[in-house]
This record gives C-alpha cells, sequence and structure tokens, in this order.
C-alpha cells in the first residue's frame, strides 16, 4: 500500500501514517530534539504524520525557551515552526497539560488540537508505526 | 550556472534532514518543468534526494559523487 | 489474521547500558525464525553504537558483532547525522552495517507492515 493511502477500516487495519508521541521535557535529553529533527525529516518527505505531546512533553511547547547558558535553542518555536511544514496541528494531551498546571494560553502560538487519553489511545490503535520520544 | 539549471541549492556542511529540507524549500520557489541543482556532501544525501524526488513526483535527472561532493540534478514537476 | 508480515525496527539505544540493543538483536531473530521478513533496522541517536566494530567485551556478548550478523541479511543503517554528533565514522562501522540518512527510514516505513521502536532509556 503506498503511504499517505488512506486505509478502508481504519479501526482494524493500520494506516500507512506516523505518529510521534512528544513524553519527555524538552531538557535532560536529547529525545525531544531528536524527536523534531526525524518529524522535519518525514514531512520533508511528505511522509504522512501526526504529533501528540503527552506527559512531559507537553512542556516542549512552552513559551520562551531556550534563551541563556543552555545555548540549545527554543524548542517551542521549532514546534511550531512544524506547520509551515505541513503539519496541520499540534495535538496535546489535556489531561497532562492541567495536570501540571498549565493551560493552552501557557503555550506557543501554534495550531494546537486539545485531545484527551481516548483520543491517545485511537491514534495510538490506527497507526502504523509509532515513535516514542 | 553550468549544468542548465534554473536555481543552485547549496547544501555543503549541512547534515541530514537539512538538505532534504531544505531542497523542500528551494522546489516550492521553482516554476513546474524548471531545474535546480543540489550540492551536498553529507553523505545520506546520495540515497535522500532520489527517495525525496520519488516520493513527491518530481524527477531526479542525475546524482553523480565525487570526491565527497554529491551533485544532483532535479526536475520540478 | 496476518500470514508474513514485513517487519521494521528503529533503535534508540547504545550497548550495555540498556537492554534495547539486545530486544532488538533478539526480535530480529525470532521473527526471521518464523518466517517473517525483516525489511530493516535503522540505528538512531546512541543506536548507532551498536555498530561501533571497536567493541570489545570479553567474556561477554559482543553487541557490534550481534548486529553485523544481523546486517548479512537485513539492511542495517546508521544516521549519519546521529553518527558525525558521536564521532562515528564509516570506518569505524561493522562491515555489513551503512549510513544513511531520513531517506533510509522514510523507504523502511513506506515498505513495512510494522515498525517497531526499541530503546529511548
Amino acid at each position: 500500500m503506498e503511504a499517505g493511502t488512506p486505509s478502508p477500516n481504519s479501526v482494524h487495519e493500520p494506516s500507512p501514517c506516523v505518529l510521534i508521541i512528544f513524553r519527555r521535557p524538552p531538557f535532560g535529553s536529547v529525545m525531544a530534539v531528536e524527536g523534531l529533527r526525524m518529524a522535519e525529516a518525514l514531512l520533508a518527505f511528505q511522509v504522512p504524520l501526526k504529533v501528540v505531546f503527552s506527559e512531559d512533553g507537553v512542556l516542549c511547547l512552552l513559551k520562551g525557551q531556550g534563551k541563556g547558558a543552555l545555548e540549545m535553542g527554543d524548542i517551542g518555536k521549532a514546534f511550531a515552526g512544524l506547520a509551515s511544514m505541513g503539519l496541520p496541528q499540534l495535538m496535546v494531551v489535556k489531561e497532562d497539560l492541567e495536570g501540571r498546571k498549565l493551560c493552552a494560553g501557557d503555550l506557543v502560538e501554534a495550531p494546537l488540537m486539545m485531545i484527551n487519553t481516548c483520543d491517545l489511545r485511537r491514534l495510538i490503535g490506527e497507526t502504523k508505526l509509532v515513535i516514542p520520544f | 550556472m553550468s549544468d542548465g539549471e534554473d536555481d543552485l541549492l547549496d547544501a555543503m556542511g549541512m547534515a541530514c534532514p537539512q538538505p532534504i529540507l531544505k531542497l523542500a524549500e528551494a522546489m516550492k520557489e521553482l516554476k513546474g518543468g524548471q531545474m535546480l541543482k543540489v550540492l551536498a556532501d553529507d553523505p545520506g544525501a546520495l540515497e535522500d534526494i532520489p527517495v525525496w524526488c520519488k516520493r513527491t513526483g518530481n524527477h531526479m535527472i542525475s546524482i553523480t559523487e565525487e570526491g565527497g561532493t554529491i551533485t544532483a540534478l532535479i526536475r520540478k514537476k | 489474521m496476518r500470514g508474513r508480515m514485513k517487519f521494521g525496527i528503529i533503535l534508540l539505544s547504545g550497548p550495555y547500558q540498556h537492554e534495547g540493543a539486545d530486544t532488538a538483536y533478539h526480535f530480529t531473530k525470532a521473527a526471521l525464525r518464523r518466517g517473517h521478513e525483516m525489511v530493516g533496522i535503522f540505528l538512531y541517536t546512541d543506536g548507532v553504537y551498536v555498530t561501533n566494530k571497536n567493541i570489545v567485551s570479553p567474556g561477554h556478548r559482543n553487541i557490534a558483532q550481534m548486529f553485523d550478523e544481523l546486517g548479512v541479511s537485513t539492511k542495517v543503517v546508521a544516521c549519519g547525522t546521529c553518527a558525525k554528533f558521536r564521532g562515528m565514522k564509516q570506518d569505524m562501522l561493522s562491515k555489513n552495517v551503512k549510513m544513511g540518512g531520513m531517506g533510509a527510514l522514510v523507504q523502511m516505513v513506506q515498505d513495512c507492515d510494522r515498525v517497531l521502536v526499541f530503546g529511548g532509556g
């Protein structure tokens, strides 16, 4: 099946798409940055991609990161830039955001979609390749 | 411009996936039928560029590697 | 139910620190024994370290040799950028492993029925 062709039975057959789940905070390990790099590459190759931020991964989208001694750049801004590469939205697990006393207003300006854990379970079940970072 | 290309992308010194990201951006600026020349020294580009062309429907005219420099000619669909 | 499946693997862990590399290796062997196809293994982030031919492991399994063995029948690709950032050059890689870019990953995703991710800490 050509990548990008929708599966007729999305509940029972994996859709030819990639779901990247960002579960870790932006600093402390390389995972968030490397996941971003993979997302950028997959979008450039026009692979159908969905991106979800869950658990501590929601912290990747906080505004105003990356300034100062770390010299690591503003990763939130970089994620927001995925929209210009064709990613329609960044999905955020609402329970995880609220559990960290955060709201959409704390996050970068980007097309965000709030989802719940049931939505995430469904997405995982429907996707051919789930890559957790 | 030595190979009849309409534009040149110099991706020398860039590491994957930057050459492909820049390639995708550069192709957006071309009209259909125009040709882009890409120079890259990231070894992954030798496989990445043809895969990108196949996936996006753009026409890979040629790709060569000499002394570590990869030269690709791509015609926009 | 599916019969023969085409699998791919992304490995995010280096050797000996976590056991993702071992799990990836044993999954591959088990899948091949059961008649499935292993389309490719993409070594990403610290995963590139598993293919360092300079690994010496007295009295223990040699993970580089394990992945070199897989490379005979399966396409094992180490991410070139991840290798660069870790000081791994082409001539340090095991014989049956190649450096590659995201194009190799994309091709694998396209050709597989399922892709599994191992490691990541």
